[in-house]
């Protein structure tokens, strides 16, 4: 369980054209970075 | 969150939509949707498991589900019939630039969302970010 101040964890996502996208190349351009995980598409 | 994107770029808070549907599927939900922020996938769900998101049967048809989504209808809000698994649950987490977590909000159900106005005040400069400990 990640609790607040933990340090996100080191992961890959993809972009929808199939590029991996490392989760820090998210968070270190930006000065806060929102991660919304959302349930099923619908 | 999406009629309030401005408060969010006023914050300059980027936010990051993920999901473990299929790249066909989310690019024909973004497309219907108009959502926007930008869409990262998840397939074999490992991100959502590193933030300790599960899945639960019980939670998706607690009764107060029910309200949920007759409260969505009555906004007009046109439901699409559900693809994937509708036991995964989601939640929200704000990171910082540095990588340590803001806000943390694993959902506890599929209707258990932090309200805009809570993230927006975890950026209060002056309020505790961390958990006291004697």
């Amino acid at each position: 369980m990640l609790n607040v101040g933990s340090p996100a964890p080191k992961l890959t996502l993809q972009t929808l054209a199939g590029e991996p996208q490392p989760l820090s190349a998210l968070y270190e351009h930006n000065p806060k970075t929102l991660l919304v995980f959302l349930r099923h598409l619908g | 969150m999406r009629d309030r994107k401005a408060e969010f770029d006023a914050r300059e808070i980027s936010i990051v939509l993920v999901s473990f549907a299929s790249p066909e599927l989310a690019a024909h939900w973004q497309e219907a949707t108009h959502f926007p922020f930008p869409l990262l996938l998840d397939p074999e769900r490992r991100a959502y498991a590193a933030f300790g998101l599960g899945s639960s049967v019980l939670a998706a048809w607690h009764p107060k589900m029910f309200l949920y989504y007759f409260r969505l209808l009555a906004k007009g809000r046109k439901l699409m019939p559900v693809k994937g698994d509708p036991y995964q649950l989601g939640g929200d987490f704000l990171i910082d630039q540095q990588g340590m977590i803001l806000l943390a909000h694993p959902s506890d159900d599929p209707a258990d969302r932090p309200l805009v106005s809570e993230i927006l005040s975890d950026l209060n400069p002056f309020r505790v970010q961390q958990p006291l400990s004697l």
